[in-house]
């Protein structure tokens, strides 16, 4: 049977085919999560994926899992990259022209600010620093998905990617209660709401699950808000690979030989995640034309079917027990990051949208 | 190392290329209706 080690599948020549048996259970396990966790949603009003997400953890952190079907459940990694693929789709250059040049600033501004203040509260509080690094992408960018993206450009443990995952997760899901509350006891409108909860909260199931709850209305400003900050994931991400392709070589930092500039683009092509473009590619042709209003709902629904499997497997891949060892300081600081970020982008909207 | 390898007669491949062909088939099916009849 084939073994998933950092991102890549490891078998005995000759045994190609049972090399996908993880796969196979892995998506078999999924699935019998991912079912129940769809019907169970329907009466809750709640994410499916949280609900994968939580059923997943149950069942790693009470009855336990066999080591062959934690190398199995390792394999969620594949469903959540073609979900990221898939949400290429349902983006196109007219999410930036609702926007506004003053939309694509503040998500420009929102990036850059949350990116700088998780990496200094991190700093102040003497936090690991690739788990600083992970939370700074996931709480700026777009959740569960940057964190995904990033683990292996900057080559972060697994235990912290799910550290940094779980986290986004809780923040995600306090949301979903906290800001439609808020957006009423305030009396907000639907667009203010709806460009706050995309600009702000981290993780797309969330932002746009929260802009639903609020409004049919403002749910579609959240979802351009959210979608428009997601297309800067692949920038965001190249900027951490050449990062780190800097410190590296950091003898090369400042030579530019046609030798040195080859080996920086073999390393960024090698450390660079490929669904990324893939994702660019499906922008391109979904802003082109390229599918037809019915192939983007059939697209709409495999990505959010491939994120509900994934999230399983993120579950059952947690050990609750290893992050509880790593301590609540990363969690005091998330949450600080993320009232301030709320408090600053509502400010910020109510200005350029009041 | 290469010796090792062929000991042991070891292949790899890479997760993202497996998600890309996956990516890809998928996206050829739903370009020509196939996946529209799921109850999703």
């Amino acid at each position: 049977m084939g073994q998933i080690v950092n991102g890549t599948l490891i078998y005995q020549r000759g045994n190609l085919w049972r090399a996908f048996i993880p796969f196979a259970i892995g998506f078999l396990i999924f699935l019998a999560i991912a079912l129940p966790a769809k019907k169970f949603s329907n009466f809750v009003h709640l994410s499916p994926m949280i609900i994968a997400l939580i059923i997943g953890m149950i069942i790693r952190n009470t009855i336990g899992l066999p080591l062959f079907l934690l190398n199995s459940a390792g394999t969620y990694e594949l469903w959540h990259n073609i979900g990221i693929i898939f949400l290429g789709s349902q983006v196109t250059f007219h999410h930036f022209a609702g926007l506004g040049g003053k939309g694509v600033l503040l998500v420009l501004f929102e990036i850059a600010m949350a990116l700088a203040l998780v990496t200094f509260l991190a700093k102040a509080f003497d936090l690991p620093r690739k788990l600083s690094q992970l939370m700074a992408l996931g709480i700026s960018v777009c959740g569960v998905a940057s964190i995904m993206g990033s683990v292996r450009v900057i080559d972060a443990e697994e235990e912290d990617a799910s550290y940094a995952i779980t986290l986004i997760l809780i923040f995600g899901a306090t949301a979903l209660v906290l800001y439609p509350f808020l957006g009423h006891l305030f009396g907000m409108g639907d667009r203010i709401f709806g460009f706050w909860a995309g600009m702000s909260i981290g993780n797309t199931a969330e932002a746009v699950g929260t802009g639903l709850i609020y409004s049919d209305s403002a749910v579609k400003y959240a979802t351009i808000a959210k979608l428009c900050r997601n297309i800067f994931l692949g920038p965001v991400i190249l900027f951490y690979a050449i990062t780190r392709e800097w410190e590296s070589f950091p003898e090369s930092k400042f030579s530019f030989s046609p030798y040195l500039l080859w080996c920086r683009v073999k390393f960024l092509g090698l450390k660079f995640p490929k669904f990324v473009i893939a994702f660019l590619i499906f922008f391109l042709l979904s802003s082109f034309g390229v599918f037809t209003e019915s192939n983007i709902s059939t697209l709409n629904n495999l990505y959010k079917w491939c994120f509900v499997l994934a999230f399983a497997g993120i579950g059952l891949r947690t050990d609750i027990k290893a992050l509880i060892q790593k301590g609540f300081k990363p969690f005091f600081v998330g949450i600080g990051a993320e009232i301030l970020i709320s408090v600053i982008m509502l400010s910020l909207v109510y200005v350029c949208y009041g | 190392m290469d010796g090792i390898r062929d000991k042991i007669k070891v292949r790899k491949v890479k997760l993202e290329w497996m998600v890309l062909v996956l990516a890809s088939t998928l996206a050829i099916l739903v370009k020509f209706g196939i996946l529209k009849f799921i109850p999703w």
